[in-house]
């Protein structure tokens, strides 16, 4: 199984993280958009947590209608441990990467 | 928006729901509904809600289906069932076709004119060469013909049909038929003057039939009764069947017409019936008109007295009237009824021979009559082929086009095309995507091409018969056309679609994967070349076609008419008056008649604007002419024959060279008279002035009084013959329907009403058909020869446009492949020039090589037009070298931008692709 993870990837299972087990679309979509400022579909964030089940990192299961939805149901998602794994991964690699370069690119 | 609840955009949602699986629909609607609210409670306005609502919505349907698209179609559903397979290769396909307009549109254009243009000449070719007669099981009636022993003369009225009868002869014939064999005798009346009563006259062609004629076609009528025995008894009533058209123009389709009485050339008959409309007689057209009225044997005085000789045509064995026609479906049946006329006829031989010795036997032969008197597949048979085979090769040149274009698609495509591979796409997953996009091209391009061919389908009937006045051809858009259509199509699509499909899939796919652009590990497209070649060579026969064409038609109307054509305007009329006595034959025109016909010119000639009128046996280049043999100092020469009426030469500015033109004194009391050419001088004169000469024309001597000088008769391709002119108003046994030329100077508009009235003033009974101008006459006469240079050049330009356009797709693609070679020629130090002159290179030997195979094929193909070319001959040698010099310019021209791109490259960024 391939562990590398795309940038997006990256962000959507850091945002699991943050949420814990509340994440679904309509949360992750305005966690995301609350600390960067990007604005993702629903369809993105879904087809990239599609794929993201299928390479085992997260899990999903269905919640419950609530009226604010127009009656239809939540798909929750929750992190497993290969995802934990591959994003604890990722971010090393990251900062690896990073480090030394505090002053030329001003990283925090 | 006011209060209330704002609701999210339901299309949009809709969109979503349509356009996701159910689950993904349902999580995403959800999200965005949540959102929508989201954005209202922090104070986004509705419109701005909806507004993000709807982006989000098409951003996920996009993002969704397009992941779809890359991978469900071979990795998540490879068992799925091979409808669906194709129908998602149809969505696939013509997704494509939208992002890729400009390639779609040239390929159904060249296809629907390839495959248009064969189906409309098929269906021509079908109606023309092969359609029968609308009559009951035509192909088991057979022309019973009677060839006589040689030395019998004999007295055809016309010759364009050697299976004449005398009228005991039919009856022999039908004899030895009995009740077993049904058998019809019949002979055509052409311009027969009808009135119908409150109508003004019309001119109608008739035949006159024997009474077992409409049982043995099996011909019904939609009204009253057909002919029968009866009615071609002596002494019956004078009756007719009238045709759909008659019915509809003179009685107006009333039920009642039957009863009704019909004046044909003056004489009453009582209409007994109506044929159907698709009804034509034995004749579907040519000089045997389709036949809008049918009458008895018996109305022969009356309907075509001209055939009459000097005793009682149903007795006279020497007139022969009548054709036969039996209905023999069993070839024993047909042998043994051969052999019994054969006897039968014999001692009718003797009474044909007169003094002259015969030798060898009477033979009845049968033939074929499935086609009646076909004289239109003969005129229209060559011009026919040309046509086919000028389709043919374009439908060729099309499909090398649409191959062409397919490759080059799949070119542009193979990084595409790797990738599916890789993910596991079979080969032959891929090659029915192309197969299907082809089918796809072909069908659009068929669908357009079988409108295109009912389009110009009636309009090529129309050009291949003109001067051959009205044809009865059907062309019908049946399932046999659209099958023809279909099968065409289908061929098209697959020889334009499997190589392609074979040769790209066949790619190494890893290769592929890795090049992101075309460049020097691209294959070299030797099937690519390979098709622009032969595009190249089938061009060449079209471009030599077209040129030919053009020549023709510039020598055609560079050709010395010997008359003035402009000024002139002609109208055929039916004048009133017996031509033929019974029991005492053919006879000149009567002094009635004559008076007639002087007063009518003389008060022609009195309208504002007409300067002088004439008479004419036959219009001059309408592709008639009457022919003679006269006997001059006792030597028989072949010779072409006019009546001619008063001020026929001045009318038309042929020159008088010597003696006097013919007068409205040469009429039937006075000396025979005769005008001829200066061909005639010199053939059978050998210069000596002939004034005061006689000739000797069957049984008439002519004195010569006058030459003219040579002119043009029956058509432009043929040089001046020896030609006579003889008196309109002494030559006996003229049908009375002559044509009358009018010299003018005002506009042949504003003459139909005075000359209408004149006529209608003078000979009240006459119809005047045919109204047209000399120039008009000569125009139609060449029709053939400017459709054949228009649609040639029509077609050689399409096929060259479609040659450019690949070559220049193909020498493109060439410098894309080379960027990096030529990067490196050019900071080597190669010049510009140099460099194109290496692109160009491949452009000069793909049309050297198209050359050379067209050039061959041309040659072959000249033999199909030889007959209709004039003035040039078809393996001219200029027009070939003209068109390779063309095909190479243009060839040139096309491989010219991508070239000078080529050598315009900067070194250092060519050198850096790849």
């Amino acid at each position: 199984m391939r562990r590398h993870l795309g940038e997006l990837e990256q962000v959507l299972l850091l945002a699991l993280v943050h949420l814990g087990e509340d994440a679904y679309g309509a949360g992750i979509a305005r966690l995301i958009a609350d600390r960067t400022g990007r604005v993702l579909s629903p369809g993105a964030i879904y087809t990239a947590l599609e794929r993201l089940e299928r390479r085992g990192f997260v899990t999903s299961r269905w919640g419950d209608p609530t009226p604010e939805r127009g009656g239809k149901r939540k798909r929750h998602y929750r992190l497993r441990a290969a995802g934990v794994a591959a994003i604890r991964d990722a971010q090393r690699a990251l900062a690896q990467m990073a480090r030394g370069l505090k002053a030329r690119v001003e990283l925090e | 928006m006011s209060g209330g609840a704002v609701r999210p955009p339901r299309l949009a949602r809709w969109l979503i729901q349509r356009g996701l699986p159910p689950e993904a629909a349902e999580a995403i609607a959800g999200d965005l509904d949540e959102r929508f609210s989201d954005d209202l409670r922090r104070g986004a306005s509705p419109s701005r809600a909806r507004l993000r609502y709807w982006r989000q919505a098409l951003a996920s349907v996009a993002v969704a289906r397009g992941r779809r698209e890359f991978s469900t179609r071979e990795v998540s559903m490879p068992r799925a069932s091979v409808l669906t397979g194709v129908t998602s290769d149809v969505r696939f396909v013509l997704r494509g076709f939208a992002r890729t307009p400009g390639y779609v549109a040239v390929a159904v254009l060249s296809l629907a004119i390839g495959i248009g243009a064969n189906v409309a000449t098929l269906s021509v070719t079908r109606a023309i060469l092969l359609q029968d007669l609308p009559v009951e099981r035509p192909r088991e009636l057979r022309w019973v013909s009677w060839s006589h022993p040689k030395g019998v003369r004999v007295g055809n009225y016309n010759s364009s049909n050697d299976s004449n009868y005398s009228y005991p002869a039919y009856e022999a014939v039908r004899n030895v038929a009995g009740s077993r064999i049904q058998l019809l005798g019949f002979n055509f009346a052409p311009r027969l003057s009808l009135i119908a009563s409150g109508r003004a006259p019309v001119a109608a062609n008739g035949m006159m039939v024997s009474g077992d004629y409409f049982t043995t076609l099996g011909l019904g009528v939609i009204l009253g009764r057909p002919l029968g025995d009866d009615d071609n008894r002596p002494g019956a009533p004078r009756v007719a069947v009238i045709g759909n058209d008659l019915w509809q123009r003179l009685f107006d389709s009333r039920p009642d017409v039957v009863g009704h009485s019909i004046r044909i050339n003056d004489v009453d008959f009582e209409i007994v019936g109506v044929t159907p409309r698709r009804y034509v007689g034995l004749s579907i057209g040519g000089f045997f008109r389709p036949t809008d009225i049918t009458v008895p044997l018996s109305a022969q005085p009356i309907v075509a007295p001209y055939v009459a000789g000097r005793a009682d045509i149903m007795s006279d064995p020497t007139r022969l009237w009548i054709h036969i026609i039996a209905r023999l479906p069993d070839a024993a049946q047909g042998e043994a009824f051969r052999q019994s006329a054969q006897i039968a006829l014999a001692p009718m031989d003797a009474a044909l021979a007169g003094s002259t010795a015969v030798t060898g036997a009477t033979a009845v032969t049968l033939s074929p009559a499935n086609r009646g008197v076909d004289q239109v597949a003969r005129r229209a048979g060559e011009p026919l082929e040309v046509l086919t085979g000028a389709s043919v090769l374009v439908l060729l040149i099309a499909c090398a086009n649409l191959a062409g274009l397919m490759l080059a698609r799949g070119i542009a495509r193979s990084r595409e095309t790797a990738v599916r591979r890789a993910l596991g796409a079979s080969r032959a997953t891929l090659i029915r995507q192309w197969v299907i996009e082809g089918l796809i091209l072909a069908l659009a391009g068929g669908a357009c091409g079988v409108v295109v061919a009912i389009w110009s389908g009636p309009a090529i009937v129309h050009l291949l018969t003109t001067g051959l006045g009205p044809v009865a051809i059907e062309l019908s858009a049946d399932w046999g056309l659209i099958a023809l259509g279909l099968g065409l199509t289908i061929a098209t699509a697959v020889l334009g679609a499997a190589l392609p499909a074979w040769r790209l899939t066949r790619a190494g796919a890893t290769t592929d994967l890795r090049t992101q652009v075309i460049g020097a590990s691209s294959p070299r497209l030797t099937i690519g070349r390979v098709l622009i070649a032969v595009q190249i060579a089938i061009s060449v026969p079209l471009l030599v076609g077209a040129l030919l064409f053009v020549q023709t038609l510039r020598n055609l109307s560079a050709v010395d008419l010997g008359f003035d054509p402009r000024g002139l305007v002609e109208f055929q009329i039916n004048l009133p008056g017996p031509v033929a006595i019974p029991g005492r034959g053919a006879q000149p025109m009567t002094a009635e008649t004559a008076g007639l016909t002087r007063n009518l010119l003389t008060a022609l000639e009195a309208i504002p604007g007409v300067s002088s009128a004439t008479l004419v046996e036959n219009p001059l280049v309408s592709g008639i002419s009457s022919n003679w043999g006269a006997t001059i100092d006792g030597k028989s020469v072949p010779m072409a024959m006019q009546a001619v009426g008063p001020h026929f030469f001045e009318t038309m500015r042929i020159p008088l060279l010597a003696g006097r033109a013919i007068t409205d004194r040469d009429i039937a009391t006075a000396p025979l008279v005769a005008v001829v050419n200066r061909a005639t001088v010199g053939r059978a004169f050998h210069g000596a002035s002939p004034i005061g000469k006689t000739m000797l024309v069957g049984t008439r001597e002519l004195t010569i009084v006058g030459v003219v000088d040579n002119s043009i008769y029956e058509s432009l391709r043929r040089q001046p013959q020896p030609t006579f002119y003889d008196s309109y108003l002494q030559r006996p046994g003229m049908t009375l329907s002559p044509y009358v030329t009018l010299r003018t100077v005002v506009s042949p508009a504003t003459l139909v009403a005075p000359v209408t009235a004149a006529v209608a003033a003078l000979a009240p009974t006459a119809p005047l058909t045919n109204f047209k101008t000399q120039t008009d006459q000569i125009a139609e006469t060449t029709g053939e020869e400017r459709v054949f240079s228009r649609l040639l050049t029509l077609f050689a330009g399409f096929a060259m446009a479609l040659a450019g356009i690949g070559l220049y797709g193909l020498t493109s693609y060439a410098v894309a492949r080379r960027t990096n070679e030529i990067g490196i020629r050019i900071a080597l130090g190669a010049a510009r020039t140099q460099v194109q002159r290496l692109m160009l290179r491949q452009v000069v030997v793909l049309a050297a090589l198209g050359l050379a195979a067209g050039v061959p094929l041309a040659l072959l193909s000249s033999r199909f037009i030889a007959t209709l070319v004039f003035g040039v001959t078809p393996r001219d040698p200029s027009t070939l070298v003209e068109v390779a010099i063309t095909m190479l310019v243009a060839a040139i021209a096309a491989g010219w931008l991508p070239a000078r791109r080529a050598s315009r490259l900067e070194p250092l960024s060519a050198l850096r692709t790849e």
